[in-house]
This record gives structure tokens, sequence and C-alpha cells, in this order.
């Protein structure tokens, strides 16, 4: 299963008020969307420095939920989007399921 | 206010009607810390709301949630943060982001085991939030003749006071005040201020009889929590008697003297005292702030004096009249509060926001309501060398 693909679903599956905001957020900073596509844990990490930590971390309960349709364990897929080093466990994980 | 925030307790009403203002003032009388997890409002405006309430804003945390559609997952979030901080008070503004199953607002329940204060819409009153509230509260807001007027009404309570009740709530930067509605049963005993009887001399007949009505008063005074009116005459006797009063008043005691329009220290000068006027505009008093500008200018006093009602009365209607003595006796409970009229004649829907009513003529004052019970319905009055004598 291609993670990134799967990233870009759950970021598409959110509503567009909060998807609105985080790329506001995102364009304020200079950076843009494929940025996040690329480098995942980016959204966690701009979205608690621009929104708080408490909306960071509901990104992360939604992401956990989204990807346990596909079997991601939990612990996987919340430490997929804090780090460089959780999101290449995440894509391990995804290869070898 | 803690009489009405205890355990569960559901805000409802329309938007800027104040519920958010009224919560965040509410959580920081029942407790230190408190937790503000909010759907609509960022965290700099809730901060901002928090100062201007005059409140300490490193008591309250504040995390306000983006919007999301999945509000089962935004519900254990909120959860789970509730259990991280651990807060003596939740405020949950905007609660119809939240789940609105039974499930929820049992769970809610359950769980927040300290004070919460959670805020809604105005159709949450027949939510399942509303079922399981301890205290219901509807919130409002309202405009007559110009004037705003704050409401809420008590829905449903487990507590005092009893359901029905309505109060007027004033919302400055000095905080969230209830406005108590006064009635004629506040009347105490005990005297705040007799005047010194220099200028206005009652005759000693007068008083003897006064005094065997009431045995506990040796002479007329004010008493604390009382209210005075005085429908005076426009002509110049009228006006100097009145200030003749005043002046005797300040000679033993602090009076508060705010006035409608400038007039009463020009009098109360020909009449040898100085007084220190606060003006009200009427065009101002629709609003609050004026007089809780003026409140805080004069402070802690035991006689509040009012002049130039009767601009209030025209402008506004009786309503605000009656708001505006509650206003002054909620945030002064213990004074005497002495309201004149003048150029008008003493009118019914008035005469239940007093104690005593008096109308003053150039050449008698008429006793036209007493709590005391004045042995006399008229009184002559005769003007000698700055001396008003009245038998």
């Amino acid at each position: 299963m291609d993670a990134v693909q799967l990233f870009r679903n759950f970021y598409f599956s959110l509503g567009i008020p909060l998807r609105a905001i985080v790329e506001f957020k995102i364009r304020r900073r200079g950076a843009t969307l494929d940025d996040i596509f690329e480098r995942p844990w980016l959204l966690f990490h701009y979205v608690e420095q621009d929104l708080g930590r408490h909306n960071a971390e509901l990104l992360i309960t939604l992401f956990v939920e989204y990807v346990k349709n596909y079997g991601v364990s939990p612990n996987i897929a919340a430490a997929a989007l804090k780090s460089p080093e959780g999101w290449k466990k995440f894509v391990e994980y995804l290869e070898n399921l | 206010m803690k009489n009405l925030f205890q355990d569960f307790v559901l805000i409802y009403g329309p938007p800027g009607s104040g519920k958010t203002s009224l919560a965040l003032y509410a959580a920081s009388q029942i407790g230190q810390r408190i937790l503000y997890i909010g759907f609509y409002e960022t965290e700099n405006k809730v901060k901002l709301k928090i100062s201007s309430l005059g409140l300490d804003s490193s008591r309250y945390i504040v995390l306000d949630y983006a919007s999301i559609s999945d509000t089962d997952i935004l519900f254990s979030n909120v959860v789970e943060k509730f259990y991280e901080y651990s807060p003596d008070v939740v405020i949950l503004d905007g609660i119809n982001a939240l789940p609105q199953s039974r499930e929820a607002a049992s769970l809610l329940y359950r769980v927040f085991q300290t004070p919460t204060i959670a805020i809604g819409e105005e159709h949450l009153g027949a939510s399942h939030f509303a079922y399981v509230a301890d205290t219901l509260l509807e919130v409002g807001q309202f405009f007559h003749r110009e004037a705003r007027y704050r409401k809420i009404r008590v829905i449903k309570t487990r507590l005092t006071p009893p359901q029905g009740t309505e109060l007027y709530f004033t919302i400055t930067n000095r905080g969230v005040r209830i406005i108590e509605r006064w009635s004629k049963s506040k009347l105490g005993n005990k005297t705040v201020a007799s005047p010194s009887g220099r200028r206005v001399v009652l005759s000693s007949d007068l008083i003897r009889s006064l005094t065997k009505i009431r045995g506990e008063i040796k002479r007329p005074g004010l008493v604390a929590g009382s209210r005075v009116a005085a429908f005076i005459c426009n002509k110049p006797t009228c006006l100097r008697l009145s200030a003749a009063y005043l002046c005797d008043y300040l000679e033993t005691t602090k009076v508060a003297v705010f006035s409608i329009y400038p007039y009463i220290g020009y009098v109360a000068k020909q009449m040898g005292c100085e007084v220190e006027e606060v003006v009200m505009p009427a065009s101002k008093l629709g609003e609050d702030y004026v007089l809780e500008e003026s409140l805080s200018k004069v402070g802690e006093t035991s006689v509040v004096s009012v002049y130039g009602l009767e601009e209030v009365y025209y402008t506004y209607g009786p309503e605000r009249v009656a708001y505006i003595l509650d206003y002054i006796h909620s945030a002064l409970p213990e004074s005497a509060l002495l309201a004149t009229f003048m150029g008008m004649e003493p009118v019914v829907e008035l005469l239940t926001l007093f104690n005593t009513v008096w109308r003053y003529l150039p050449d008698r004052a008429e006793i036209v309501q007493s709590a005391y019970g004045w042995p006399v319905r008229y009184l002559k009055i005769r003007e000698e060398e700055g001396v008003f004598y009245l038998s």
C-alpha cells in the first residue's frame, strides 16, 4: 500500500473548513501542500505551532481512526505524523502488510 | 453568582447575548484553574475577552478546537483533555459542535465531575444536554426604547434561586454583575445618614410625633437599603430646598451625587456647600458603561443621591429608571438611595420603586407614600435667610 497516497486520501477526507484553515496557515509560512505530502510529519508540526497542540492531537486522532480501516495499529499511525522516523516506520509497516 | 453556577450548568441563547462572558466570569468565582474548551472563538479572542472582564488570564487554559465533522472524535479528545488538565471548572463553549446524542450528554455529565458550564445556541433548550443539566439558564438581550437589557431566565435548577426567576445582568470591564431586583422588604432598621438640620429644620412637634410612631428613630434620616424619591417642582424654592437637604446630609455623611445633567452643584453652592457631581448624560444611559464608570468614581458610600431622573423617565421609560436604581443598589446594597425628579408629578409606575415618596411644591411638601407612616400628609414650607422650616 502506498503510504503517501494513503496520507493524501486522509487529508482530502477532512472537512473543507478544517483543510481551509490548515492550508491558510501552511501558505502563510511560505510552504505548500506538496511539502506536506512529501513530509507528512510537517502537518502535525505546523498545526501544533499555529493552532495549538490540542488541534494537532485532534488531527492525529483523525488519522489513527482513518488508517485503522487499513489495519494499521494506532501507535504506528500516531507516530507517523510526529517525526521522520515515525513516518519511515509507517511506510515499512504498510509495505509489510 | 455562585448560587446559579454549581454542578452541570447549560447556558443557551442567541449570539451576542453575553453567554461566554457570563461563563468566563462565573467560572472565576467558582475555581482557580479553569479549562476553557471552545469551538467558535480563537484563543486570542477568548484571552482578550478574559482580560476585558478584568480577570486574570493566567488562570485559564484555553483550547480552541477547529471545527471538524467527526464529532465523536472531537468528543473523545475533549474528554482526554479534561483528564489531562483536571481543572477546578470547565467551560464548554459551543456544545453544538459535540455529538447531540443522549449517550454523549450522559457521558459528559458523568465524566465531568467538576463544576461545568456548557454554552450552546438557542435551540439547545430542548436538547439531551438540557435534560441532564442541573441548571438551565436562558440568556438573552433585548432593546427597549434604545436601552440595552441583558437577562438570565432560570429555566431549571436544583438549587436557588427558584425556577422562572428572571435576572438582569451586566458585562463591564469590572466583570459580570447580576442586577438584583430591589424590593421594599429590603428596608432595614439601621439609619445610615441623618441630615445636620442646619438648612432644613423640622418642627419639634413633627419630630416628636414621628418618634412616637417609630420608637427606634430619634431623628428622621435614611435607612440602609432604602429608597426615597423626591418629585420637586422646577421653581427656585423647590430646587433650593432639595439642595439644602443634600447639603445637610453632606455635613454628616459621605453622599455620592449622580446627576443626569448638572444643576444640583450650582444650587448647592448657593446654599453654602460644595458638591462633587458625577454627570451621567441621559443620552448615554441606554448602555451600562456610564453607570459602571460613575460607580467606580464614587467608591463605597452610604448614601447615593441621583438628580434629574425625569430625563431618564422621558427618554427610556420607567423600566430604565428601575434598572438604574437596581444597578446602583446591586453595587451598593447597604446604601440608601435618594432619587430626585424635577418638574414631574409622581406617577404610579414609579411609586413601587421607593419606600418613601415626597413631593415638593413652593409652599408645601407632600408625603405621597411613606414606609414609616409619617404622622402628617402635608408640611408647610417657610424659607427665612436660607433656612427652610417645615412644620
